[in-house]
């Protein structure tokens, strides 16, 4: 309609502040999407994990171990349906470090983690290869990795250099998922660790439990500790969620300030919109009452108010949307470079970018409320008198 | 009210298009009380071309406003072009200015960003007239005053006269019965005083419009039909 586009004439006037303004806007909407978005990010582990699925662990501290010995006896506890152990191997591959995660596990710890799915085929040529590797779908696909490939991770935690041979390919059954994960026999580990590293035998690094439908989860959890208790290695009993957010809060004083900054993001982007349409209404005083004396009514001048507010947030939300393109468009790594160790799961959701949406629509009608309020209290008189 | 009774007395007002009844207008300055318009009276015909003289201070631009329906009287009945002008609301009032009147003051008031047809053309968005429409009648207007040439003019573009000549093509384009001007020469050398008054003159004569204009000139004034006189709120002479 007409007011709108005499609201563009009027942001045109200060192209510059106009523009300024906007990209104030697109800032820090970018800023926002992008801190909501790593802080999705950081959770998606937790959300994807399984809430009726137990992790079991040294209580006194993730790197201790535990007995092997307490599998068959986590197994005979009423409600627990298979038990199965993993060790964090930590090895670098090609010389680079963390890349993803590589447990030595037994048969039972891919059973439970049922999500990543192997053909039998090639599941049936891990069982029986004592090097086999079981290699999740982004390593292939990033390393050029496939069935038969012979691959070598350098130990950190196990010193040497260890030779495996690719079994097969798991992919995530939701697509959300991270699969940057390795799989190789807990035996190999183990028997290398006697024989050459002279490392206490028959430890794992945690136990995975899953229990048979409909146990209750406290109960079992603890009557696993209690079984435990007083031995020389105490356990720690927690749901597969609970283990992962213990995971996440350790880092949870950056996501607090992160959470913080992208307050204050919105902020600030309050404060720069309502500071140009203060400042543009203020300029402008004279003009409204002007079109007040002409015969525009408030309810005109209103939305010419709340207009203008509007045209700038909308090209804040465009600009934001040009700056997100790479992040739709390209591969997470282009543009996260090394960091996408650390975001697996690195995409703007919708819920974000309706959040954004609607802080742009927000920001706009609370940038106008000032002007408005001023507006109601204008005399047609009062701006005709003023003189330049 | 009873003033509609009132005014009913007075032969002429069947056909006024102002009738003033008794209007008091005050201000407050501080705590104190000023009496700017004083139980004032006054009748304009349709037709009329009113010069409004009289010493600063004495509530000319006050009167004015009222008439134009800027602003309400405290007290007293303000009929004008028929309707009565406080018992309007704020906005049934902008709608009642944008069908009965056109504005010229001393300071031209144009939008600087809309060219001089733009300018022209804005009270005509609140008809819901087509774009088109709208800008032919802003060029018949800016014909009328003279700017034809100008059209695509910002105000930046233009002289002081020019300028003014575009806000008297703005107060026209709707065809309002009353036009009022606040001092509009009170800006411009002779030569465009000159030719903004004999405009609005034509516009009284030839267009039939009714004029309430301001004026510290006894020139200007000399244009006019009648001259009325003001002092601290009373009309004299
Ligand atoms: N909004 C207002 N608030 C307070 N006082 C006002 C206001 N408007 C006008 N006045 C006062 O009312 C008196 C009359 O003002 P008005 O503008 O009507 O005078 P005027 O006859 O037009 O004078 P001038 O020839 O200088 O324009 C002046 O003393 C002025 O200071
Ligand atoms: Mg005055």
């Amino acid at each position: 309609m007409e007011l709108a586009s005499l609201a563009f004439r009027t942001l045109r006037r200060h192209p510059l502040r106009s523009l300024l303004t906007a990209l104030g806007i697109a800032v820090a909407l970018t800023a926002f999407v992008l801190i909501r978005t790593i802080i999705g990010a950081w959770y998606s582990g937790v959300e994807a994990s399984v809430k009726d699925r137990l992790i079991v662990r040294n209580a006194v501290s993730l790197v201790f171990y535990l007995p092997q010995s307490y599998q068959a006896q986590i197994e005979q506890i009423p409600g627990v349906e298979l038990v199965g152990h993993g060790n964090w191997f930590g090895g670098k591959f090609r010389d680079e470090e963390m890349r993803f995660q590589q447990f030595a596990v037994d048969e039972h710890y891919v059973d439970i983690y049922s999500e990543y799915q192997t053909s039998p085929q090639e599941r049936e040529s891990w069982d029986k290869n004592r090097k086999g590797l079981l290699v999740g779908q982004s390593i292939a696909d990033t390393y050029g990795v496939k069935p038969g490939d012979n691959l070598r991770l350098t130990g950190t935690i196990f010193p040497g250099d260890w030779d495996f041979e690719v079994s097969g390919v798991f992919k995530a059954q939701e697509s959300g998922k991270d699969t940057r994960i390795m799989y190789f026999h807990y035996d190999y580990l183990n028997e290398r660790n006697k024989a050459e590293l002279g490392r206490q035998p028959d430890q794992v690094g945690f136990y995975v439990v899953r229990l048979k439908a409909g146990a209750n989860v406290a109960e079992i959890a603890k009557a696993i500790d209690e079984k435990f208790a007083n031995s020389f290695a105490e356990t720690l009993t927690e749901t597969e969620t609970a283990f992962i957010q213990g995971f996440v809060s350790m880092s949870s004083g950056i996501i607090a300030a992160l959470n913080a900054v992208s307050v204050v993001v919105v902020l600030i982007m309050l404060l720069v919109l309502s500071n140009t349409t203060l400042m543009s209404f203020r300029e402008r005083y004279r003009e409204f009452s002007v079109l007040n004396a002409l015969g525009f009514s408030q309810r005109h001048l209103s939305l010419l108010v709340v207009g203008e507010a509007a045209v700038l947030s909308s090209a804040g939300f465009v600009l934001l949307l040009i700056a997100l393109t790479p992040v739709f468009l390209l591969p997470a790594k282009s543009y996260l470079g090394e960091l996408v160790n650390f975001f697996p799961v690195f995409r703007v959701s919708m819920s974000t970018l309706a959040f954004a949406v609607a802080l742009a629509i927000g920001a706009a009608l609370i940038a106008a409320f000032p002007p408005l309020l001023a507006l109601r209290r204008m005399k047609v008189t009062d701006g005709l008198r003023l003189i330049h | 009210m009873n003033s509609a009774t009132d005014t009913a007395t007075s032969p002429a007002a069947h056909s006024a298009l102002i009738v003033a009844d008794r209007i008091s207008k005050s201000y407050m300055r501080g705590t104190e009380r000023l009496q700017v318009l004083d139980a004032l009276s006054i009748q304009i015909e349709e037709g009329e071309f009113v010069a409004l003289m009289g010493p600063s201070g004495s509530g000319k631009t006050t009167l004015l406003n009222l008439i134009a329906g800027f602003d309400t009287a405290d007290a007293g009945s303000l009929i004008v072009a028929g309707s009565n002008l406080s018992s309007l609301s704020e906005n049934e009032l902008s709608k009642w200015r944008l069908n009965h009147v056109g504005f010229v003051f001393q300071f031209y008031n144009l939008l600087p960003v809309l060219s001089a047809q733009e300018n022209v053309a804005l009270p005509l968005m609140l008809f819901g007239m087509s774009a088109k429409e709208r800008n032919e009648r802003a060029r018949f207007s800016l014909e009328v005053v003279g700017l034809g040439d100008r059209v695509k003019h910002l105000p930046s573009e233009l002289s002081g006269g020019q300028e003014q000549r575009v806000a008297i093509a703005r107060a026209i384009v709707t065809d309002p019965k009353l036009i009022v001007a606040d001092e509009p020469t009170g800006d411009l050398d002779r030569a465009s005083a000159e030719e903004v008054l004999a405009l609005l003159k034509r516009l009284n004569t030839e267009f039939k419009k009714t004029i309430v204009m301001v004026t510290h000139d006894p020139a200007a004034a000399s244009h006019a039909s009648r001259i009325v006189r003001l002092d601290k709120g009373k009309l004299v002479g």
